[in-house]
């Protein structure tokens, strides 16, 4: 079975995971800096990633991307008009995750957590049906692929074609437009292109087989040669993703906030006793969690393109804690390991043709940890905190 | 317990069973048969997850795998197997029910057993990937129908025995929790380190909950494939797991009561909100605005109104009556925009929307569930109408 | 100082304080002892504002705090050294001290750690290793010196002597008086009643949520009721 595959698109695979690791992570930092600070797990925060999308989608055709308004006056997206999309499904996911805390997080944190998990369930079908009553159900894609000016593709040539091969795919596609010419001169004195005369039908051949010919060579010799094709979208999705993930690290390991925020998921009440305003501390957590969230979604939908309804966030979500759990629940790194991982896995799987087993192999490769591991990857293996 | 009450109560479940029977079968349309039954299951998942979660404290979120598990290995059975001449149809379905609840609990022990190194959200988070993995694996399979549906299952509908399944979880959990085995069931709860140091073997009475309540799911899912006669995958997703738990949650974690009542009101919520009429945009929203205000008001009454019962219920209740006096007046207030006015939405869209703020709002009021961790007793009640005593119990 | 009329406290249904009135003075050493379980963190969380207290008054230098959040507190000038010690262990010593100073952004926080430094020395040894690995005497150090950081005008000290070797105790409590000597003024709870009672000023007796004794340290020391009932007869 494994011979089938064909391992010189393996670091092809390998790149397309990695873009869709990349959101993956940016969703499961949002599940795991929650869950460090609350030992909450946030359902609803895949239905804050699903209203990141759906701003983005807004902005978009605040900005004249609607369909109908593209077909009265066309036009090509620009990188401002990126970075405004980015900016204006961060700042609403920040606000709506807030909004979530602040009114249905904050109450319950006395209560068992049991409780909150109910809660938080409760939000997550709130938001999902009572988005549906107002929200547009988009029909594929949801965000016009106009609005990127990155429709491009990088190739990379890693390895140049066998010499030789080239050169005898160079005198293929000669010898095929030969055989080309001669036919359409031919076509100029037949009634019509479905109605040949012998004479036409000979040279009609002998064009079919110059160009079976000329096909076989240029198979043959770009398979000798060895090249990366990266779309332009993944390779901003990957580096957007670099640069908050550095933004986050930073915050959280070298400011004042960051050790409030490490204080404050170790210990609430010693947190208080330095001083540490928990409240504002949790807030700024669901800010950020939120934001990373928004900006995966505008991400997401804007370079993957998925179809848009309120259930958007189910799938995602349910996978990206998924990682968060597999990188250890509450770990930042491991977050971001835990979402790469899932995005290569997942592309592998269908790279190796179980398409219909990708949505399994997640929770294979996370029970699969966790008998190993009971903490995660990176998390610690130590007893819950009562 | 004396040997006349027990004769008792095997007696008066009996007449339940065969009461429900001959009556729904009887004089009720088709989809009201239905609905019974299916409310009769979810008495049975709710009771049998409350073993698992409230009894023993596991945080298993992944109900709906067992159900699902029964479901299928009873009706693949039977569609291959069952002879109408054999024996007679009920015979059948009891015994594709032992095969349902064999099957599940095999599921449990598998997952159990690897499990009970893992700690609440693990334990959590494994369940749910364990469902997810059996519905993709069955979506996968073409002998089971695949991601259509594993269809022509004998039809066998029982409703007697349904009811008699939901009554045999009921007693199993209950008298679980009067003997001595109930004791450790909830010493495990309350505190694993200290029951293991007083002897109680922690992994056996866990591994225990875990096969008894994902058995009775299984034996559900044979019913509920009998019933129907063709399941889906989708019948089992994650969100009928949710569902259940929600069940548990709100009756009040441990409470056997608490699940049986909150499993029939939040099964039959959602199925009677799909046949309300439609509501305009504007009292829709006044609707919305009144509840928050009631909700906030009350939850500031819950938190800080320490004072006799009398003046708490006088509180609530005008709270309630002033914020449907703000909604009823908003509603006029409101159909005065246009837009709001226009915009119609039918009961169908609501329900879920419904359902989900109930959870909300229950949860912010009511955080340990209707009936905490109390269960619903003769003495009780006697009390209840006596006179308004002081609320039965401190939380702990 | 500090100024405690009438306190009550509750844990949901359970009540842990009753009517609990006490004084601190500035620059005095008072200590509180009582049995385990008599409500003696309670009655600290409750002036750290960890806990609500259903009703009574806090007042602090003047001003009524017990409805200030714990943040608002320390900024006031109160330092909490918790019990159990609390410190953060995935943390690093330094971070830990530096989380004290958490409230301050003056120019003296560089001053004051090597303050805390000077009278921890085995700190300073391990400045750069996870807090979680220290001894449990360096720990209640930390724990200490940490609450010095925010430059407390009132230290409140949870069971300083707790699960602490012999030696290490008379070096806490002598670390205690240092501190006092220094100007902080300071409230410690304590279940080892001997030392607690030796160095105060003045101290109260908590049973079971309510105040039944207070009188000055030495006093206390030779009650017949405290010998019998805290000091071993």
């Amino acid at each position: 079975m494994w011979a089938g595959l064909d391992w010189g698109q393996l670091p092809q695979q390998l790149i397309f995971g990695l873009g869709i690791g990349a959101i993956y992570a940016l969703i499961a930092l949002g599940y795991t800096m929650v869950y460090g600070v609350l030992r909450l797990i946030n359902f609803a925060h895949g239905e804050v990633f699903m209203l990141g999308a759906y701003t983005a989608l807004f902005t978009s055709w605040w900005f004249g991307f609607r369909p109908e308004d593209l077909l009265k006056t066309p036009q090509q997206g620009t990188i401002l008009i990126l970075l405004i999309m980015i900016l204006a499904s961060m700042v609403f996911c920040a606000l709506i995750g807030v909004i979530i805390e602040r009114f249905a997080y904050r109450p319950m944190r006395n209560q068992p957590r049991i409780a909150s998990l109910i809660t938080a369930i409760g939000v997550s079908l709130l938001l999902q049906y009572g988005g549906a009553l107002i929200l547009p159900n988009s029909p594929p894609p949801a965000i016009s692929s106009k609005v990127s000016p990155f429709a491009d593709q990088i190739t990379l040539q890693i390895r140049p074609p066998d010499a030789a091969l080239a050169q005898a795919a160079e005198e293929k596609k000669k010898e095929f437009e030969v055989a080309n010419t001669a036919f359409e001169k031919q076509l100029a004195s037949e009634k019509s292109r479905f109605d040949l005369s012998p004479a036409g039908k000979e040279l009609r051949d002998a064009r079919l087989e110059a160009e079976r010919e000329n096909k076989k060579a240029q198979d043959a010799a770009l398979a000798s040669g060895y090249k990366l094709i990266v779309p332009s979208g993944q390779l901003i999705m990957l580096l957007t993703t670099v640069i908050l993930m550095t933004m986050l690290y930073f915050l959280v390991m070298k400011t004042k906030t960051g050790r409030a925020m490490r204080a404050v998921s170790h210990d609430f009440d010693s947190a208080g006793l330095m001083g540490i305003n928990v409240n504002s501390i949790v807030t700024i957590t669901f800010v950020i969690g939120s934001a990373l969230a928004g900006a995966g979604a505008m991400m997401n939908a804007t370079f993957v393109g998925t179809p848009l309804t309120t259930f958007y966030g189910v799938q995602l979500g349910v996978k990206a804690f998924v990682a968060a759990v597999l990188g250890g629940i509450g770990n930042i790194p491991g977050a971001v390991l835990g979402g790469i991982l899932m995005g290569v896995a997942e592309t592998l799987v269908v790279w190796a043709g179980y398409s219909q087993y990708k949505d399994a192999i997640a929770f294979l490769i996370l029970i699969l940890v966790l008998l190993v591991r009971p903490g995660g990857l990176l998390g610690s293996a130590k007893v819950e905190k009562v | 317990m004396n040997l006349p009450i027990r004769l008792g109560s095997f007696l008066a479940a009996a007449l339940f069973c065969w009461g429900i029977q001959t009556w729904a079968m009887g004089s009720l349309p088709f989809n009201l048969q239905r609905l019974i039954a299916l409310a009769g299951l979810y008495v049975v998942l709710a009771v049998s997850l409350n073993l698992i979660n409230g009894i023993t404290g596991q945080f298993s979120i992944g109900h709906a795998a067992f159900y699902q598990v029964g479901a299928y290995l009873a009706g693949y059975f039977s569609i291959h197997n069952f002879n109408p001449q054999g024996m007679p149809p009920w015979l059948w379905l009891i015994l594709m029910m032992i095969l349902g609840a064999l099957g599940a609990s095999l599921a449990g022990l598998v997952v159990g057993l690897p499990s009970l190194r893992l700690r609440g959200d693990y334990l959590a988070i494994v369940t749910l990937g364990f469902g997810e993995i059996i519905r993709i694996f069955v979506q996968n399979t073409k002998e089971l129908g695949g991601s259509y549906a594993l269809d022509k299952i004998p039809k066998i509908q029982s409703l007697w025995l349904i009811w008699g399944l939901a009554i045999v979880c009921i007693a199993v959990c209950r008298n679980l929790l009067k003997t001595a085995h109930g004791l450790s069931f909830l010493a495990v709860r309350e505190d694993e380190v200290a029951s293991s140091a007083m002897g109680v073997n922690v992994t056996k009475v866990k591994v225990m909950a875990f096969v008894l309540g994902s058995g009775f799911a299984g034996a559900a899912g044979a019913l509920l494939a009998h019933w129907e006669t063709s399941i889906t995958p989708q019948t089992f997703s994650m969100d009928v797991s949710f569902i259940i738990l929600t069940m548990v949650v709100l009756g009040g974690t441990g409470s056997i009561t608490g699940s049986v009542l909150a499993a029939l009101v939040l099964f039959y919520l959602p199925e009677y909100l799909r046949n309300v009429s439609a509501i305009s945009g504007s009292t829709l929203v006044a609707v919305t605005l009144s509840v928050i205000t009631a909700v906030a008001v009350m939850k500031r009454l819950v938190d800080h109104y320490h004072r006799p019962m009398k003046q708490r219920v006088i509180a609530y209740l005008a709270t309630i009556v002033g914020s449907a006096i703000l909604g009823v007046v908003l509603n006029i207030a409101f159909r005065g925009v246009e837009s709001l006015a226009k915009a119609s939405f039918t009961g169908d869209k609501l329900r879920l929307v419904i359902f989900a703020t109930t959870l909300i709002i229950l949860m912010l009021l009511r955080p340990q569930g209707i009936f905490a961790h109390h269960e619903f007793s003769w003495d009780w009640v006697r009390r209840l109408f006596r006179r308004p005593a002081p609320t039965p119990g401190a939380t702990s | 100082m500090l100024t405690i009329r009438g306190l009550n406290t509750f844990y949901g249904a359970i009540q842990a304080l009753e009517d609990v009135s006490i004084d601190v003075e500035q620059g005095e050493i008072v200590s509180i002892i009582g049995s385990n379980g008599a409500g003696k963190s309670t009655l600290l969380r409750s002036i750290s504002g960890l806990v609500k207290p259903r009703s009574g008054t806090v007042d602090f230098e003047g001003s009524t705090i017990q409805e200030l959040g714990s943040d608002q507190i320390v900024r006031r000038g109160i330092g909490h050294s918790p019990e159990g010690r609390r410190i953060f262990t995935n943390m690093s010593v330094l971070e830990n001290l530096q989380l004290g100073a958490f409230t301050r952004s003056d120019g003296e926080i560089q001053k004051d750690m090597d303050h805390v430094m000077e009278r921890f020395p085995r700190l300073r040894e391990r400045l750069k290793q996870n807090a979680g690995t220290l001894s449990g005497g360096e720990q209640q150090m930390l724990a200490i010196g940490r609450a010095l950081m925010s430059r407390p005008k009132l230290l409140l000290l949870d069971e300083p002597s707790m699960g602490l070797a012999p030696n290490l105790v008379t070096e806490i409590f002598r670390i205690i008086l240092d501190i006092n000597k220094e100007g902080v003024t300071v409230l410690v709870v304590e279940q080892n009643a001997f030392r607690a009672l030796e160095i105060a000023h003045r101290a109260y007796v908590l049973e079971t949520g309510k105040i039944v004794l207070s009188d000055t340290g030495q006093a206390l020391l030779t009650n017949p009721k405290v010998k019998e009932a805290y000091l071993g007869g």
